[in-house]
């Protein structure tokens, strides 16, 4: 206590339990700054989040066409300009004219509907072109005139073995820490979206040797995703929180790989004398060169977090850890033959994977408003390793989110 | 109900409660907040403020100490704030600094509680929060420096000049009243 003063003492004594009778005024205006959201307005946020999260599910599906095998010209797989490996072209072959194409160019011009291939001749191109031969829909592409029945349809080519990763034991379901929560503690709803680099980390094994490995440009390659989602918070007046949810994200591999036998097909159209089409030329060429393949997988997560938030003014920063469980939706892969070391490509739209991850992220919130947060949230996350037909991998990611959290209760 | 009820209540966002306890604590901190105040319109604001703080963080009540002293913080807290965003100036009145005057105590006047707070609200901005936190909260000179961010000297002058002031003040009307 500080040392007593007559003047400090005369002060105190008259004003220390001095006390006024407040305006009336002084509490509406209280009252009005602290009117809780209507639950009209709680609800539409709601949906606008589940809304905005479906949205984005749905625009970010691949649809019938991304899946389609080969891959169009100008879609996923990009051709690279050769590098240390010109391309080198030799005529392997020349397909003779149809019948009645040969007819046709010793005659007067006939139809340009006779000048359709024989049947015959289908199977004979379709066994010269290998089964992996990701660029032969570009030539098919390339001449609006041709016949669609002259090429070879695509060769579906699947190997969901190689893949197909064994599901690691999922731990049983945690089990509820509070069987009802206190009436004190908040709910939060929570969304955000942010971009996320990931680094796999591939360990190969098994039927990849040496040669295979020399073929693709590195082991360690970087990813790019994006993730969004909703989590609902449950913060106890002392800080302590728990989080869970779902979340979505894409993620996305550059992949340089080496290709020894691109093989095209290239068909020169023989016109008659008005100008009409009356043959075609097949011609298969073999060439080498290095491509770039765009890979990717979608994954949903289910997270369970633990944090701690504490709050001064109108900021508060929680920090959570935790474990996220990942599904894979679905995914589209070009990567090298374990057996032959030739390019192929692997997808499923089916969920057939689980993994999981441990997660650390720090949020720093700011309050808009009584009932609504901004956030901020960078993150650091390490999936477990994963053992394939080709190797173990194992991603490495750090993210920043952004979002919005609402007080629900 | 009892006041751990009461803050239950608030905490749930129960707006009942939440009146209770306005009405059962607002006149003191209003009180409170005048002495910090040049007027009423500011003194009402920082009670809003505060009210809204409290509210707020009606969680983080950890039931150790009274409730109405962690009220009287934070009223005291925002009101401070109010304070910093204007300049925090040593304000020269021309009063002799004889800090060893012996300062007499004053005569048992018959003031008014509301005259007596008129004479620490006509104090300068800093003589007046200083000599609040000192002498009527009881803060020691290191707590009000680090609070103002000033150091502790210039607590200590700032405290004698406001005793000064307040001398003065109270024989000018005792020799008004003989």
């Amino acid at each position: 206590m500080n040392n007593h003063h007559p003047i400090d003492d005369f002060f105190r004594s008259k004003l220390q339990d001095f006390e006024l009778d407040p305006p009336m005024h002084l509490w509406e205006g209280i009252d009005k700054r602290r009117k809780p959201v209507p639950f009209i307005l709680k609800l539409l946020a709601g949906t606008a989040v589940i809304a905005m999260t479906w949205a984005g599910w749905y625009f970010t599906h691949p649809s019938a066409e991304l899946n389609a095998f080969p891959i169009p010209l100008g879609g996923q797989v990009v051709t690279q300009a050769p590098k240390q490996f010109p391309l080198q072209t030799e005529t392997v072959g020349k397909a003779t004219p149809p019948v009645a194409a040969i007819v046709s160019n010793n005659n007067p011009p006939v139809a340009a509907a006779s000048s359709a291939p024989t049947p015959a001749l289908l199977p004979a191109i379709a066994a010269m072109v290998p089964p992996t031969a990701p660029a032969v829909s570009e030539i098919a592409t390339a001449d609006a005139r041709m016949s669609p029945e002259l090429f070879v349809p695509p060769i579906a080519i699947s190997y969901p073995e190689l893949l197909s990763v064994a599901p690691p034991e999922v731990p049983a379901v945690v089990p509820p820490l509070i069987d009802k929560a206190p009436a004190a503690w908040h709910l939060h709803l929570a969304a955000f979206a942010g971009p996320q680099g990931a680094l796999r980390r591939w360990t190969p094994s098994g039927a990849f040797d040496e040669a295979t490995l020399a073929r693709q440009q590195q082991a360690e390659t970087p990813w790019l995703s994006d993730f969004r989602g909703v989590h609902l918070y449950a913060v106890s007046p002392g800080g302590f929180a728990l989080a869970t949810g779902v979340q979505y994200s894409s993620v996305y591999e550059k992949f340089d790989y080496y290709n020894p036998r691109e093989v095209r097909l290239k068909i020169s159209p023989i016109e008659g004398p008005a100008g009409l089409l009356v043959a075609q030329d097949t011609v298969m060429v073999t060439g080498q060169r290095w491509k770039t393949a765009r890979n990717y997988h979608r994954t949903l997560g289910i997270p369970l977090l633990l944090g701690f938030e504490r709050a001064r003014g109108k900021t508060s920063l929680g920090v959570y850890g935790g474990t996220i469980l990942h599904i894979r939706t679905d995914y589209r892969r070009v990567m090298l033959d374990p057996e032959t070391g030739d390019p192929m490509e692997v997808t499923a739209t089916q969920p057939d994977a689980l993994r999981l991850s441990w997660q650390l992220h720090a949020a720093w919130q700011y309050r808009v408003s009584p009932a609504l947060q901004v956030f901020v949230a960078p993150q650091l996350g390490i999936t477990s390793p994963v053992s394939t037909n080709s190797g173990r991998e194992q991603f490495f990611t750090a993210g920043l989110a952004a979002g919005i959290r609402t007080r629900m209760y | 109900v009892t006041e751990t009820e009461l803050i239950q209540g608030c905490v749930r966002g129960n707006r009942d409660c939440q009146q209770v306890i306005f009405r059962k604590y607002a006149g003191k901190m209003l009180a409170l907040a005048l002495r910090y105040a040049k007027h009423q319109m500011e003194a009402e604001d920082i009670v809003q403020e505060a009210f809204i703080r409290v509210f707020d963080h009606m969680h983080t009540f950890e039931h150790k100490g009274s409730f109405e002293g962690w009220i009287k913080r934070i009223v005291i807290n925002v009101a401070l704030k109010n304070f910093s965003r204007k300049r925090f100036s040593q304000e020269q009145i021309g009063i002799d600094q004889d800090f060893d005057a012996p300062v007499e105590a004053p005569a048992d006047l018959l003031m008014g509680v509301q005259e007596i707070l008129d004479m620490v609200k006509e104090l300068p901005d800093g003589y007046r929060v200083v000599f609040n936190l000192y002498a009527i909260e009881g803060y020691n000179h290191k707590e009000i420096a680090d609070m103002l961010g000033i150091q502790e000297s210039t607590s200590r002058s700032q405290l004698v000049k406001a005793r000064k002031l307040l001398q003065q003040k109270l024989a000018g009307l005792q020799k008004i009243a003989v």
